[in-house]
């Protein structure tokens, strides 16, 4: 017999809406960075992360 | 003197509705016409005060009328406020007491905070006011480029996570704002001259006043562009009693 699910709300981790938002916040964080330091390059790949994070969210968190 | 200028335009439109109809159905029928008005009123305004709106009504059913209510948390469907001098400390009342409450838009640290809000008097009094402040002001001061960049973060987890959001952002037909300066904490640096701002903006403006003073007096707020408040309750006012009720969209 096929079992049908009910899918519950989806974490708010896994919003695009909040992932978007995280990744908005490295990137003001860089902001106040010099481009030579490693932070900048440290923060500039978890934002880049986040945004791309955010874009697959957006379809659907499965992609996740 | 700004205040009577401002809800007098509902005043003029709605203040004389008294409906005593004995038909349920009939009483819907006749709500849905006015609920039409009170829509148009809110989307122009951001409020609609509507004096005396069916007072032998039920809550539930007036908000029926208007819109699609919704239950935030479990037997939160209608919520009855009522002034407390002490409360648990993640309350308005818990903090402030009989105080004047800050402006606030409600449940603002939540991802989706309700759309609308109906005020429903039960026992009132014209001296304790709910203030209201228009968020179009808001934006024109802070500007939506700031306040759509300004990240912030609820003050405490939300079943076991930090959601990370944003003052304003945007939505099919406007924007959505949010402020809470308790409940919300800046959490980027454009986040903190948002805050700052809408402190700097909140200071010097100047709010609508509206008494809900009688039994069935009815104000319903955009939550998504109005930012509210009340004023103090004085000594003899403890009685006060409101009911709220959350909407999700008007017909």
């Amino acid at each position: 017999m096929k079992k049908m699910v009910t899918p519950g709300a989806t974490p708010a981790f896994w919003n695009p809406e909040s992932l978007y938002n995280k990744a908005v916040r490295y990137i003001q964080h860089i902001s106040a960075l010099d481009s030579d330091d490693w932070e900048y390059a440290l923060w500039s790949s978890l934002a880049l992360e986040f945004l791309a994070r955010a874009a697959l969210a957006n379809v659907s968190p499965a992609l996740l | 003197m700004q205040a009577s200028q401002n809800f007098s335009k509902t005043d003029v439109q709605f203040s004389n509705v008294r409906m005593h109809y004995e038909s349920s159905q009939f009483y819907r029928l006749k709500v849905r016409g006015m609920a039409l008005s009170i829509k148009d009123e809110v989307a122009r305004h951001g409020y609609a005060f509507v004096q005396e709106h069916c007072p032998d009504m039920d809550a539930f059913t007036v908000a029926s009328a208007l819109g699609q209510p919704l239950t935030p948390w479990e037997g939160g469907l209608i919520q009855e406020l009522v002034p407390r001098a002490s409360a648990t400390p993640n309350t308005y009342s818990g903090i402030f007491g009989l105080e004047r409450f800050p402006f606030h838009t409600d449940l603002a640290h939540w991802l989706l905070p309700p759309r609308y809000l109906l005020l429903r008097c039960v026992r009132g009094f014209a001296d304790v006011l709910t203030l209201l402040l228009d968020g179009h002001d808001l934006v024109e001061s802070v500007t939506l480029d700031i306040l759509m960049r300004a990240i912030v973060k609820p003050r405490r987890p939300r079943n076991g996570a930090i959601t990370l959001l944003r003052l304003c952002e945007s939505t099919d037909d406007g924007y959505r704002l949010r402020w809470d300066e308790i409940f919300l904490k800046p959490a980027s640096k454009v986040g903190n001259i948002a805050d700052q701002r809408v402190r700097e903006h909140l200071i010097d403006s100047e709010p609508m006043s509206i008494g809900l003073a009688r039994p069935g007096d009815m104000l319903l707020i955009d939550n998504w562009r109005m930012l509210h408040a009340r004023s103090v309750i004085p000594a003899g006012r403890e009685d006060r009693r409101i009911e709220r009720i959350y909407l999700e969209g008007l017909h």
